[in-house]
């Protein structure tokens, strides 16, 4: 039982995006892809999601065929993205927000709401006030929340971190770790790298469109400690306080 | 005073015709970000398919408009602008053309050129005397109807979770497919909505006129893009609101310019929306903060 990623390409035109990336996520495990901006990161996600079409390759989770479902058939079939930015629904309220969420799941969507939302005290009591008006903190776990409405086997960020406060990501992390526990398997997109790996069991940089090998977080951590985490794609050593600088906004 | 209030009174019922078309293009934006220019040849159809009906109880007649507005608008969506759907909004503006154009020719093709004469609505025509001022009937309906259009579609919005969806994916498509809201069933339902306020636009606009050519949709559809962009894009109650206002400044422009000036009405008009969307780009009941928010 796992979700799968073997050779996956995507072009937007004729540029290449993503070059045969190969990533595994097993059932209760953190999984990272880090790497630069433009590096493709994001492609290999929203491909994953089914919001890009593969060009090759197959994304397969639990023995089902995903990669040429649409987005809405991939979050029915267990595999959930929370997208890169603020993508709560700025007039809807929270509630509105959940309920939307539980809607593609019939048959269960008070317990639903009530067991996504357990794990975002801040949210619960702010459920008729607009998504707007919510921190940018609260709005990610928003955007967390709704996506664990349909208890996702799978579960992909991209960029939980970005624009928040050191301690917020800190709180955002912890949940993903909470959920990893639970048995979900986490893949994270980050450009925020020791936080990324802190909270990681495995670790894939990915550049220039092509996802390295898989790294444990010990030999991750090693790695950051001696210089060279990004050296293999970007021909350049990047010293590991510059990797933990929180970076700019922008996606890949 | 008999004229300022009978000014008002048209006022009022033009503008809440000019809404309810400028909804019809505002409820398809909303969801594909497509100015639908095709929409005045589906009002225009269902006209004719009054005229096809013209034998018939009138309210075979008015399901029969209803249909043929639902019917051909999401047989246009199916057909045209599904296969388009992640085209640049230029494409899609051109796709639209091509629609109109293409319905236009249809029936000039097949009903010809000549103005129809459709008895539809003409029960309608009759003036009634509301104290000091004479409203036609379609007056007092087209206001009706813009409320209970206007109440219906605010439930809709608010209360089903379609609506939520209908709403969320207006602000952001692909964030509301990663919650699983299917795609082709919130289009699908802003064109069935939209050929359905298609058909009421119809019965109102030939109530007034009684006859209908193949371009008679025209000018109504621009004005109603116009409507929108000057209450604001994206937005059902600014797209409302841009309607109401044009209509009811065109029909006050109608009583307060002297009998020489009525000729220059529309140039007056048109220069106040240049000057208008100089002041307030956005729409003129969006403000930037939304903007921000839909980013």
């Amino acid at each position: 039982m796992t979700l799968t990623v073997s050779d996956l390409e995507v072009h937007y035109g004729r540029r290449r995006a993503l070059e045969g990336a190969n990533v595994r996520i097993n059932p209760g495990e953190v999984v990272s892809i880090v790497g630069p901006n433009g590096a493709g990161k994001s492609t290999l996600l929203n491909c994953i999601a089914g919001l890009v079409p593969a060009s090759s390759g197959a994304v397969v989770a639990d023995d089902v065929e995903l990669t040429a479902m649409s987005a809405e058939r991939v979050v029915r079939a267990g595999v959930a993205l929370v997208p890169e930015g603020k993508h709560v629904f700025a007039s809807l309220s929270v509630a509105e927000n959940m309920r939307l969420a539980a809607a593609a799941f019939r048959g269960h969507a008070p317990d639903a709401i009530r067991h996504a939302t357990a794990r975002f005290p801040k949210l619960q009591d702010r459920q008729s006030q607009r998504a707007s008006s919510l921190s940018g903190g609260e709005q990610q776990q928003l955007m967390i929340a709704r996506a664990l409405v349909g208890s996702p086997k799978y579960l992909l960020l991209d960029e939980p971190s970005m624009g928040l406060a050191p301690q917020v990501v800190q709180e955002v992390f912890a949940i993903l770790r909470a959920l990893a526990q639970a048995g979900v398997g986490v893949l994270l997109v980050e450009q925020f790298v020791t936080q990324a790996v802190a909270v990681s069991d495995r670790v894939h940089v990915l550049a220039r469109g092509r996802v390295g090998d898989s790294m444990t977080k010990a030999e991750a951590e090693q790695a950051i400690d001696a210089g060279s985490f990004f050296e293999a794609y970007s021909g350049r050593t990047v010293q590991p306080a510059d990797m933990a600088q929180p970076r700019p906004m922008g996606g890949s | 005073m008999d004229r300022t209030l009978q000014a008002i009174a048209d006022a009022i019922s033009s503008g809440s015709l000019y809404a309810l078309i400028a909804m019809g293009i505002a409820l398809i934006f909303g969801v594909m970000r497509l100015v639908n220019m095709a929409y005045g040849e589906t009002v225009v159809a269902t006209i004719y398919v009054a005229y096809f009906l013209r034998d018939q109880s009138p309210v075979v007649v008015i399901v029969g408009m209803l249909l043929a507005g639902i019917v051909l608008s999401v047989v246009i969506e199916r057909l045209a602008f599904r296969p388009l759907r992640n085209a640049s909004p230029t494409t899609m503006l051109i796709a639209a053309f091509a629609v109109s154009f293409t319905l236009q020719n249809a029936a000039l093709a097949t009903v010809g050129a000549s103005p129809r004469s459709v008895s539809a609505g003409s029960s309608l025509a009759e003036v009634r005397h509301l104290g000091p001022v004479d409203v036609p009937a379609y007056s007092i309906v087209t206001v009706v109807a813009v409320i209970v259009i206007v109440v219906a579609l605010r439930a809709f919005l608010v209360k089903s979770t379609l609506g939520i969806g209908m709403r969320a994916a207006s602000e952001d498509f692909d964030a509301a497919r990663l919650l699983g809201v299917r795609a082709n069933s919130v289009i699908r339902i802003a064109f069935v909505f939209s050929g359905a306020i298609a058909a009421v636009v119809g019965y109102l606009l030939v109530s007034a006129t009684g006859v209908v050519t193949p371009t008679s949709g025209t000018t109504p559809a621009l004005l109603g893009f116009i409507a929108v962009v000057i209450g604001g894009m994206g937005s059902l109650p600014a797209a409302a609101g841009g309607g109401f206002l044009l209509g009811a400044v065109t029909q006050i422009l109608q009583y307060v310019l002297p009998t020489d000036a009525l000729v220059f009405r529309d140039a007056i008009l048109f220069s106040g929306v240049l000057l208008l969307l100089i002041w307030r780009p956005q729409g003129l009941f969006i403000n930037s903060k939304t903007i921000q928010e839909r980013a």
